[in-house]
């Protein structure tokens, strides 16, 4: 009767291994792999869901938010990534959607942001600042205003209502910031 | 291109002794007509219009220019020049325009503020013109040795060096670059100050087809601008 070749690949495997561990040196770091690692990662991805979540709203964002500026998106990507920590990781348009909705709801929001997109807007590309103050015109030099940071937020929200529903089921009370 | 050299070899040809050199340095006001830019890069098609600039020419750094005559003693009504003309232009992030085109997966086609397009566009560095012109003089009273007034025209090309600080889509640009090439045609007068000392006024008219990158982003656009001028011209060789 012949032998099993799943034993012998078996076998095969801890003579390689005995191998290996006769020229090492032992080390904790080691020992933590061996114990951790062996079906920790099976089936599973190195990033975190919250990461993963994060990296779908920057793509979309990225594609979808006109914003040539990207000082508007860096403050979306934040705001969004500290409420996903408490949010639903497997609806990451939905968190996106209804918080721009919230942002279009209240001038106080809609306000906040587009002073932290300047403010981005100056770090990134190290320029000045210009604050548009609330019913007064912008800075001629103002990248974010009101009415235009208002109308990316309104053909995004356009734009993800156009996703199919599956992807946008509302999210839980209290997921999202304020600003 | 062909002007330039052109008027490089009639410069090198003519004799010393027949050539009379003149400079003069000069202030001014420039204003460009609004523009229509378009923008193209692999994540963007963009057309942008009208894009208003404003020229700021009387802020740091100021319009300003110089150029170097000659003339030459069997034909002195001609003269053949180099000229540096320092313009700026400048666009408002928060003006309207009318933008039609993709950014990214955006279909875009409506009016709205530049800035959410293009954050930034200057050139305050400005839009320098570097010009080789054809110089034709006319006194006024020509049977005086020294003309109190001589009335000038000059038609110009050349290449231009703009200094493009921009951003589009996340991408910044600071720096000269090798712009479009210009042409430039100039009417004015010199008035006879002193003996070889004479003012400058002239009125003059250029247009650029520039094209300038910001990132992997190229812009294009044609700059018409209407330039005044007032400076000093030196009779350096009598």
């Amino acid at each position: 009767m012949s032998e099993d070749p799943d034993t012998k690949s078996a076998d095969g495997s801890e003579a390689i291994e005995r191998e290996i561990r006769t020229t090492r040196k032992f080390s904790l770091n080691d020992a933590i792999g061996q114990l951790a690692g062996g079906d920790f990662m099976k089936g599973g991805s190195p990033v975190t869901r919250k990461r993963q979540a994060e990296l779908e709203i920057e793509e979309y964002l990225r594609r979808h938010l006109v914003d040539s500026g990207g000082g508007l998106r860096s403050v979306l990507l934040r705001q969004l990534g500290e409420s996903l920590l408490n949010g639903d990781y497997g609806q990451p348009l939905a968190v996106l959607a209804e918080y721009s909705r919230r942002i279009l709801a209240s001038d106080y929001l809609l306000q906040e942001v587009v002073r932290e997109a300047d403010t981005e807007w100056g770090r990134a590309h190290d320029e000045r600042p210009y604050f548009q103050e609330p019913n007064r015109p912008p800075h001629c030099d103002d990248p974010y205003t009101i009415d235009s940071v208002r109308l990316a937020l309104v053909q995004l929200c356009d734009r993800l209502a156009d996703v199919p529903s599956g992807g946008l089921q509302r999210s839980r009370d209290g997921d999202f910031p304020s600003p | 291109m062909r002007l330039l050299v052109l008027t490089l070899g009639m410069l090198s040809l003519a004799s010393p002794a027949s050539a009379q050199w003149s400079a003069a340095v000069f202030l001014g006001n420039a204003a460009t007509s609004p523009v229509r830019l378009t923008i193209a890069s692999p994540d963007a098609s963009l057309v942008i219009e009208p894009v208003e600039l404003r020229d700021e020419s009387s802020s740091s750094p100021w319009y300003y220019g110089g150029r170097v005559t000659r003339t030459f003693a069997r034909a002195r009504w001609l003269g053949v020049e180099a000229e540096f003309i320092h313009a700026k232009a400048i666009s408002d992030a928060s003006q309207l325009v009318r933008v039609e085109g993709r950014l990214h997966d955006v279909a875009i086609d409506g009016q709205r503020p530049l800035g959410s397009v293009l954050p930034r566009f200057e050139l305050s560095h400005g839009l320098n013109f570097v010009l080789a012109n054809i110089a034709v003089f006319w006194p006024l009273h020509s049977a005086r040795p020294d003309p109190p007034i001589v009335l000038v025209a000059r038609f110009g090309a050349g290449p231009t060096v703009p200094h493009v600080e921009a951003v589009f889509d996340g991408q910044s640009e600071h720096r000269y670059q090798l712009g479009g090439a210009a042409v430039g045609g100039t009417v004015g007068a010199q008035i006879r100050l002193l003996s070889r000392v004479a003012a400058v006024i002239e009125f003059k008219a250029t247009r650029t087809a520039q094209h300038v990158d910001v990132g992997t982003a190229r812009l294009e656009g044609l700059f018409a601008t209407r330039h005044a001028i007032v400076g000093v011209a030196w009779s350096i060789t009598s």
